[in-house]
């Protein structure tokens, strides 16, 4: 293997690497789906085969862990996608498969409040604490723009674009477009 | 009420901090804008999202 050789240098090198890359990968997946040790068994085997197909593409080792992680969450997206298809597909009795557990949409709630949580603390934290006012207290702008000491506009200006950057999240934008 | 007026008062509405007037005409646009409906729907996915994030958050403190 190519890859092999400019990484690794021998094959007990790169088997030693996968062996430790496992549980991992295996402590990511479950951070995301909760669905049983079977998925999260099929979904670390598939995240080693991206990553044994797809190393190539890193070009700086010290970026391993935030590579690592876009790809599991990739990975764990699309099974999420696959999922909620077939489950789909199962009720207008297209493809009947009875060994399928009844389809909640607990994974993508799962997915999407781990992502929110990530972007949020892209925002500025004047941003955040906005945010966290409007959704998590329920407070009016009026209100909020006493505490930020802005004026009313302004803060539904921030609070409206912060929306917007959350919005414009991939992984947020497919799953409130999908949910639908 | 005109597809840009509506979309800048869909936070606000989906808050319950809407002029009841503006409420009003929003709902009508909304009833007739399919554009503007699937926004607003999506807007309203993220709004409850966000709230239940804060309210885990609030049940984990």
């Amino acid at each position: 293997m190519q890859y092999t050789e400019r990484y690794f240098g021998t094959e007990y090198a790169e088997q030693q690497f996968f062996a430790s890359l496992r549980p991992r990968i295996e402590r990511m997946v479950r951070h995301y789906v909760r669905s049983g040790d079977d998925d999260v068994e099929d979904l670390t085997q598939e995240c080693l085969i991206r990553v044994y197909n797809s190393l190539e593409s890193l070009r700086d080792s010290d970026k391993l862990d935030p590579w690592l992680h876009a790809l599991v969450r990739n990975t764990v997206f699309t099974w999420l996608r696959e999922r909620r298809h077939e489950m789909e597909m199962c009720s207008l009795g297209l493809e009947a498969d009875t060994e399928s557990e009844p389809y909640t949409s607990h994974e993508d709630d799962t997915l999407l409040y781990m992502v929110l949580q990530e972007v949020l603390q892209t925002l500025s934290e004047e941003d955040r604490q906005m945010i966290e006012m409007r959704y998590g207290e329920g407070m009016r702008y009026q209100e909020i723009a006493k505490v930020m000491q802005m004026n009313v506009e302004a803060v539904r200006k921030r609070i409206n674009r912060a929306l917007a950057k959350l919005r414009a999240h991939p992984i947020v934008r497919a799953i409130t477009e999908e949910a639908g | 009420m005109n597809c840009r007026r509506a979309r800048a008062s869909m936070e606000a509405h989906l808050m319950n901090d809407l002029h009841p007037k503006l409420a009003e005409q929003l709902e009508r646009h909304l009833q007739t804008c399919p554009s503007c409906r699937a926004d607003y729907e999506e807007l309203q996915r993220l709004v409850e999202a966000l709230r239940r994030v804060f309210a885990l958050k609030r049940q984990s403190a």
